[in-house]
């Protein structure tokens, strides 16, 4: 710095604007992962579970000898035994009875019947967690809040509120620790359905993913922020597709968080209280009086089921009258969105494929769509796989044709009870979405038969399919409306890109010539690296003795002893140290070789 | 002519020993301080993945200088840690005291060929910026105009080296004591060279911004631009770029998300609207992921200036991305089919990018990805989802887990997609609620028209058309004729293993030298008169010897043939 610098002028400094990068932080986002449970208490779980099913087994092998076993009875004794092991046994219990793939049909039926009820919770955590919820007191919320719960379950309570601007409210909290203790619950199980799997009660790998879904789809379920938007989606898709007859009640997203949900209070009827008042000689008129007509709702309810299914973001895949409000009018809320599913876009199609080729008086047909849900299928005799569940089906065509059938008759649950029975025979696995998909529209269909035993679901569903094509083709126009000034562009472009691709499909098939056609498979080359590592091995090991045993007669040789050369070679290959290092060695070969064994090779 | 030599690309140098030896002291330092707080909180119960990746964090804190950038490097690894502990590093804040003024001057002179003010006007002795690479100063040159130069540490490529060099000692340590499956950390090790061989060189961000103004340029984006490259001044250790004037978007952000009307006021008097700078931030995402050559890899909020009337102006091209073109229609495809609520068709598109699979269960991985999309979707629809549940993060998360246990390998180019998408859509949504759908649409309608007028383009040239057309049929008429000749060909490619071949040649040449030794010992043993036995302890020597000889001459001729696939 020996020159003068003119230009080294200090100038005034410009200050830094207000919330300058430094206070810059990525905002976190918010994730609930599962709660590791704690395993202590796993332990104690699983203990109580043992000696829970050692009971069990032995009643059931007392009912064998006495000859009065039969799956009904075992499935009671089983609920029994669930229910001595608390409600959020039940809970989970009642979770796995969803899986129709896995269990047969006496035992989910009972399963699915299981109820978590607990004990209401204190006063004054209801109002500290719906404030924490809020972040108000809950005065700023709430002009009134009911502090009697209206039920009490595992995973959640309600509880009846009026909003300040005095929209009346349902407020469902979600007891502390139950997420903890679930995850403990599922532990448990977890480790009892191991146990089953490694003495080879049941097959291995029967039970594979039936602990991670059924945490999953329980954390799911603590999730109420998950809930709000099932209800704000539902409600927003039914406006879109102007359905006037369903509706769902508003969440309060802003007031809720994830163990906190507020929203709008329905009233009306459920659907519970619909069908028993007209099952009696009076209600039916009662019903009308309120602007209630069974035979309405019921249709109503066919069409809202295949409309959630088929066109709405998700469905319920455990609808159930409960939870079901019809409005005087006959508007249909549901109100309960804990058990939302969603399901493919390649099942949709398959559902209505399989509603029209039925009516088409086509089983044949059908039965194909019917396979199609299970696809890709494993090495099983397909022809006959088709047949079994196609001789099923023809059943279920008259019984859907037959005026007089019973209506539980009419029901899918014929088609579906045919693709299962013969899917649980041959081994083929089930997803959980097509499950979630079946047991929906059953359990709507079950509620809408009982309510007009006399409805026929095909004509039903043609009445459906109109009004869906409808539906469609109003969207499809909106598209295009949307997109007509722009479809000249859009078709030069698309043009010009076929253009390219063209050109390079001829570079393709060069390429494709300069490939050398074989190619090497990964087995040989495990084999050969296995092969490889243990020769060096050897060699490390015997160019280790070797300089041990040089190192040793050197010794010997400058200290002036004798010289034993086999001496040494002993000395050496017995000592400790080598023993160690030699042991070291073949542990990391071995560690190398199973990792290699373990790689995904592209081929 | 005399030739000219081409200069060979710029490489970072290789620390001096006892550097290497100073730095990799302050790692191990760090490092067990993290052993022991992690083994404490352990002990007493408490330990958690997240207090865990604080510690991490800190421990990088700890070490200062560029393992800042490098921990901000190790955040994008989705792929290979946790989401906790990848967010947990993105928090490093790359702050670093500046370096004495005099050893800046100097670069700059060795730079522009002569003394400072030949050049510039005046130069600001304060950094305005001063991170782990390099400090930015304020200067104007002689005809008025405002510049910043980026002058890079005096140390820093050294210091990268050493930290690069401590981080391959502790990875290839451990993978020879087989703590993680050899070769696990190699992809990362060659990224994290080849990234800090690309950003220690200035040239390179030079280029990059040149060329990021003119794809924008061409693409109509009257809206955003970057500053221009003074490339004559410029070395691999000096940058000179335009001054931009302008509000940094962190400024704009914290006027957001504190809705303090003060600053929201100044921010509109700047003539600038947040939910139009978020609508545009979210369209160079979707242009540099689906469309552009290059994308910046790396927006954060303090490398965005907004200029008057919400244009927005890129700084810091450290880091860019490429999208393979292939990649790019995928993912056209998927929001395409996003914006039509087909979400299986998304989903499987999705999947498709993920070829070419190892062995794994592929209806699982597909049927696992659809789950996600949906819930995706239900977010986007949602009108009430918070800025988290409407940005793709939670889906490229999600996605990153599935990868991870299914072990799926995953690029870096990816990787870079993958961050820069998280920081783009996150920013976009944090700023503004008017992201929907909508503005996909709208993107997707600009790029048909681009793509159009491109066709029209390279149309225009009749003459050439049908030129090229024949010349297209003619190279198609010789892939023909190779085809043909390769059928033929087909009996003369022989699988053979060059490997094998040569094993053979080595084995047969040590059992040679074997049988040389063996008849050597037998002749050595006979002259002195004792017959040669199986306990004999030279015998024993001679078997080791050629034990020794055989297996190193096998070893060096055939290494480890069958080692995992390089990814």
């Amino acid at each position: 710095m020996a020159h003068a610098r003119p230009t080294l002028a200090p100038r005034p400094q410009q200050a830094p604007p207000a919330g300058d990068a430094d206070d810059y932080r990525p905002a976190r986002m918010q994730r609930m992962p599962a709660p590791r449970p704690a395993p202590g208490r796993v332990l104690a779980r699983t203990l109580r579970w043992i000696l829970g099913l050692v009971a069990l087994a032995a009643a059931l092998l007392g009912d064998r000898l006495l000859g009065r076993a039969s799956p009904e009875r075992g499935a009671t004794r089983l609920v029994a035994t669930i229910e001595r092991m608390g409600p959020v046994a039940c809970k989970v219990a009642r979770q796995f009875g969803h899986r129709l793939d896995l269990l047969s049909a006496p035992y989910a039926m009972r399963l699915a019947t299981l109820e978590d009820f607990v004990p209401p919770l204190p006063q004054e955590v209801v109002v500290r967690l719906v404030e924490e919820a809020t972040r108000a007191p809950l005065a700023d919320t709430f002009r009134s809040f009911d502090p009697a719960p209206l039920g009490s379950r595992t995973l959640r309570c309600t509880y009846q509120a009026v909003l300040a601007d005095g929209t009346p409210a349902i407020v469902r909290v979600r007891p502390p620790g139950m997420r903890e203790r679930i995850a403990e619950e599922i532990a448990a199980i977890g480790i009892l359905l191991a146990l089953l799997e490694a003495l080879t009660v049941v097959r291995p790998g029967f039970f594979r993913n039936l602990r991670e879904e059924t945490l999953a789809s329980l954390m799911e379920e603590s999730d109420f922020r998950l809930h709000a938007r099932a209800q704000n989606l539902l409600r927003k898709h039914a406006e879109r597709d102007r359905l006037g007859f369903v509706s769902a009640p508003r969440a309060f997203a802003r007031l809720g968080g994830d163990a906190v949900l507020v929203s709008e209070r329905v009233d009306g009827l459920s659907l519970g209280e619909v069908a028993a008042l007209a099952a009696r000689p009076d209600g039916v008129g009662r019903l009308l009086a309120m602007g209630i007509e069974p035979r309405r709702v019921a249709r109503r309810l066919l069409q809202f089921a295949w409309w959630e299914i088929a066109e709405a973001l998700l469905f319920h895949s455990d609808p159930s009258p409960a939870d079901l409000v019809v409005t005087r009018g006959g508007e249909l809320v549901p109100v309960h969105f804990s058990d939302t599913s969603t399901t493919s876009n390649d099942n949709r199609r398959r559902l209505r494929e399989l509603f029209r080729r039925l009516d088409e008086d086509d089983a044949t047909a059908a039965t194909d769509v019917l396979v199609q849900f299970v696809a890709p299928l494993p090495f099983i005799d397909t022809h006959a796989f088709t047949k079994r569940v196609e001789a099923r089906l023809w059943h279920q065509l008259y019984a859907l044709r037959d005026a007089d059938a019973a209506w539980w008759e009419r029901t899918s649950a014929g088609t579906w009870a045919a693709l299962l029975d013969a899917t649980r025979e041959a081994g083929v696995p089930v997803h959980l979405d097509f499950i979630h998909l079946f047991r929906a529209l059953l359990a709507y269909e079950t509620m809408a038969l009982r309510l007009c035993p006399t409805l026929d679901p095909l004509a039903e569903y043609r009445r459906y399919e109109r009004r869906a094509d409808a539906r469609a083709a109003r969207r499809f126009r909106k598209d295009l409306e949307r997109d007509a000034e722009d479809m000249a562009t859009t078709v030069a472009a698309r043009l010009a890109h076929t253009a390219t691709l063209l050109s390079r499909l001829v570079f393709f098939g060069e390429t494709l010539l300069q490939r050398i056609p074989f190619t090497n498979l990964a087995m040989p080359r495990k084999a050969a690296y296995a092969a490889t590592v243990v020769l060096n091995l050897a060699t490390t090991l015997a160019s280790l003795a070797l300089a041990g045993t040089v190192g040793v007669v050197v010794v010997d040789l400058v200290t002036g002893r004798r010289a034993d050369v086999s001496g040494a070679v002993v000395l050496v290959a017995t000592h400790p140290v080598f023993g160690a290092v030699a042991v070291v060695l073949a542990i990391t070969a071995l560690r190398r070789v199973l990792f290699r064994l373990a790689d995904n090779d592209p081929d | 002519m005399a030739p000219v030599p081409i200069p060979a690309p710029w490489r970072p140098p290789e620390p001096a020993e006892a550097a290497f030896w100073l730095r990799g002291g302050r790692w191990v330092r760090a490092m067990a301080r993290l052993a022991r707080r992690i083994g404490r909180d352990r002990a007493r119960g408490v330990e958690s993945l997240a207090t865990n990746a604080v510690y991490l964090r800190e421990a990088f804190e700890e070490v200062g200088g560029t393992a800042l950038k490098l921990g901000q490097q190790l955040s994008i690894r989705v792929d290979l840690f946790p989401w906790e502990v990848c967010d947990e590093l993105a928090r490093l804040t790359d702050r670093v005291p500046p370096f004495p003024f005099e050893r800046a001057v100097e670069a700059v002179e060795a730079a522009i060929g002569g003394p400072l003010d030949t050049v510039f006007a005046d130069f600001e002795r304060v950094p305005i910026g001063s991170a782990s690479i390099a400090c930015v100063y304020r200067a104007r040159l002689h005809d008025g105009r405002r510049v910043a130069v980026k002058v890079c540490r005096p140390d820093v490529a050294e210091q990268f080296a050493c930290d690069l060099r401590a981080f391959e000692t502790a990875t290839r340590l451990a993978e020879a004591i087989t703590a993680v499956r050899p070769g696990f950390f190699a992809p990362m090790r060659e990224a994290l060279r080849a990234m800090f061989t690309e950003e220690l060189d200035l040239r390179t961000e030079a280029r990059y911004q040149a060329l990021y103004a003119r794809y924008a340029r061409e693409a109509g984006l009257d809206w955003l631009t970057c500053p221009g490259a003074f490339r004559q001044w410029c070395t691999e250790r000096v940058l000179v770029s335009e001054f931009v004037h302008g509000v940094s978007c962190a400024t704009v952000l914290a006027a957001v998300e504190k809705r303090d009307p003060d600053a929201l006021a100044a921010v509109a008097r700047a003539d600038i609207d947040p939910e139009l700078v978020a609508k545009r931030l979210y369209y160079v995402s979707l242009w540099g992921r689906l469309e552009a050559p290059l994308f910046h890899g790396d927006p954060h909020p303090a490398n965005l200036i907004v200029l008057p009337g919400s244009r927005l102006c890129f700084i810091d091209f450290g880091a860019c991305g490429v999208t393979s073109r292939p990649r790019a229609a995928l993912q056209m495809q998927v929001v395409r089919h996003l914006t039509q609520q087909e979400v299986s068709g998304a989903a499987r598109t999705a999947f498709s990018q993920l070829s070419p699979l190892p062995p794994v269960d592929a209806e699982a991985l597909r049927r696992e990805l659809e789950s996600q999309f949906w819930k995706f979707m239900h977010g986007l629809e949602d009108p009430e989802a918070a800025w988290f549940d409407r940005t793709s993060a939670a889906l490229w998360m999600s996605m990153m887990e599935a990868t991870r246990r299914f072990e799926l390998p995953v690029n870096l180019d990816m990787l870079k997609i993958v961050r820069s998408t998280l920081l783009y859509d996150t920013l976009a949504n944090r700023l503004g609620t008017a992201i929907t759908q909508e503005e996909t649409v709208a993107y997707l309608r600009d790029q048909a028209a681009r793509e159009a007028r491109r066709a029209e383009r390279r149309r225009r040239p009749r003459e050439g058309e049908a030129g090229g057309m024949l010349r297209t049929l003619a190279e198609a008429r010789a892939t023909l004729d190779r085809a043909a000749r390769h059928l033929r060909a087909i009996p003369a490619y022989v699988p053979r293993l060059r490997a094998g071949v040569s094993a053979r040649a080595t084995a047969a040449r040590a059992v040679l030298v074997a049988g040389l030794v063996a008849v050597a010992i037998a002749g050595a043993m006979r002259a002195t008169g004792r017959t040669p036995a199986m306990g004999d302890p030279a015998v024993i020597l001679a078997g080791i010897c050629v034990a020794c000889a055989l297996g190193q001459r096998l070893r060096f001729g055939l290494g480890e043939v069958g080692g995992p696939a390089r990814r």
